[in-house]
């Protein structure tokens, strides 16, 4: 497999975190364009050092990052994609919970919405997360419990390891 | 908070994001109602998560993401090898009577160059298909003969290149630079493959065989009866000259 194989086969991933991490069909393919982009750009660099999974994903965020920085507030969707949409067995109450988790997820913090992603939907280890997202594990441990911790109050769930009923969540 | 909160919830994160099957051996263990909870609970997150977003995945690939990949594949093909010819391009002059001429280097850039280009970048992209190399296969001789020259709009022969060991597979139409070409592909007894562009090129000067070469693609063209053509094939210079006599005089001939 060459190189531009490997990372074709990851498109349909990146486009999956994309479309949960920035909650809009289009706006999350022009992401991931942009990410395919430099990634086929600087394909040369990937000395295949690690998986190309993680090295494509550290180029979204990145794109992401970069984006946020031009558009001022950035990518953030409001509404955005109905999640009322998505089939779901169970009936009623599963719908619910989905949409729930979906409106919470949008007033999650960027870092932490992105962090969790990676953890919950990509399956990544804390590892695999922490290089993508250049940080340290206790720091991205740390952040994916808040993270966590503040889904859980959103969706009305406020357990015993809740944060003791105060929002975490922030709306910038 | 609770004393044990945020401690605890970052150790369990850590535990259950490790990816080894014994820390998750160790947290089915837990008979701490509250841990069984939170673990739970953040089980219920992922699923959820997985089914709000998890079918994207099954949806087909938008073809303006496919297209950075193929276009990057594309460029890999043509920007190395043209760039290359470009920059090495030398001109074998064939007299007629005089017999075999000169050598003499022609500047990149030079407009004949173009026919080269386009010539290689053809081959490139269809010498590799397996399946369906060629359109209209030779057995289709007079059909394929036909459709050629009505769309370059010049009386075309498909040379036949047996007896230096290349079969015709078929051919097909590809853009020009000012309408349509044709492009017949060969093969050899070893699956090598080769290729004849064929393009209207009226009022051209005819010229001497122009050859180039480098990394393993090589090019012999030249101008003729308002026609340019170019063979394309990872070949010595001596045998694509070889070939490219061959052709020329069955096109030529009618």
């Amino acid at each position: 497999m060459t190189v531009l194989d490997e990372i074709e086969a990851e498109i349909p991933s990146l486009r999956r975190y994309a479309r949960a991490l920035v909650r809009d069909a289009d706006a999350a393919d022009d992401l991931v364009q942009d990410c395919l982009e430099r990634a086929v750009r600087r394909r040369s660099q990937w000395r295949r050092s690690g998986p190309v999974k993680a090295w494509l994903f550290r180029i979204l965020l990145n794109c992401f990052r970069d984006g946020r920085r031009r558009d001022g507030r950035g990518l953030r969707v409001v509404g955005g994609e109905d999640a009322a949409d998505v089939a779901a067995p169970g009936g009623q109450e599963v719908h619910l919970a989905l949409r729930e988790v979906h409106d919470a997820m949008a007033r999650l913090p960027d870092d932490q919405r992105a962090a969790l992603l990676l953890v919950a939907l990509e399956g990544m280890t804390l590892a695999e997360a922490a290089t993508v997202l250049s940080v340290k594990t206790d720091t991205l441990a740390s952040r994916l419990a808040r993270a966590r911790a503040s889904l859980r109050v959103m969706t009305g769930r406020n357990g015993a390891t809740g944060s003791g009923g105060k929002k975490e969540s922030r709306i910038d | 908070m609770t004393e044990r909160d945020p401690i605890d919830a970052e150790a369990l994160i850590r535990m259950r994001h490790t990816g080894s099957d014994e820390a998750d051996h160790l947290l089915n263990l837990s008979a701490d109602p509250v841990v069984r909870e939170t673990l739970d609970d953040w089980d219920r997150q992922d699923a959820t998560l997985q089914a709000l977003y998890g079918s994207v995945t099954d949806e087909p690939v938008p073809e303006r993401l496919r297209t950075v990949i193929d276009e990057a594949a594309a460029h890999r093909a043509l920007g190395s090898v043209f760039a290359r010819l470009a920059a090495a391009v030398v001109l074998l002059a064939i007299g007629g009577a005089a017999g075999w001429g000169t050598a003499r280097l022609l500047a990149p850039g030079v407009p004949e160059a173009d026919l080269a280009e386009l010539a290689v970048r053809a081959h490139e992209t269809y010498t590799p298909e397996i399946v369906h190399p060629v359109e209209v296969p030779a057995e289709r001789h007079d059909h394929l003969a036909a459709w050629l020259s009505n769309r370059v709009g010049m009386k075309i022969t498909l040379p036949d290149l047996q007896a230096e060991g290349y079969r015709l597979l078929g051919g097909r139409i590809v853009p020009d630079e000012h309408g349509v070409a044709a492009l017949l592909m060969y093969e050899d007894s070893g699956g090598k493959r080769m290729t004849l562009y064929i393009a209207s090129e009226p009022g051209a000067e005819e010229t001497g065989f122009r050859y180039a070469s480098n990394d393993g693609i090589s090019s012999v063209w030249w101008y003729e009866d308002g026609l340019g053509c170019a063979i394309v094939a990872d070949l010595p210079r001596d045998r694509l000259k070889a070939l490219g006599i061959v052709a020329y005089e069955q096109l030529t001939a009618l």
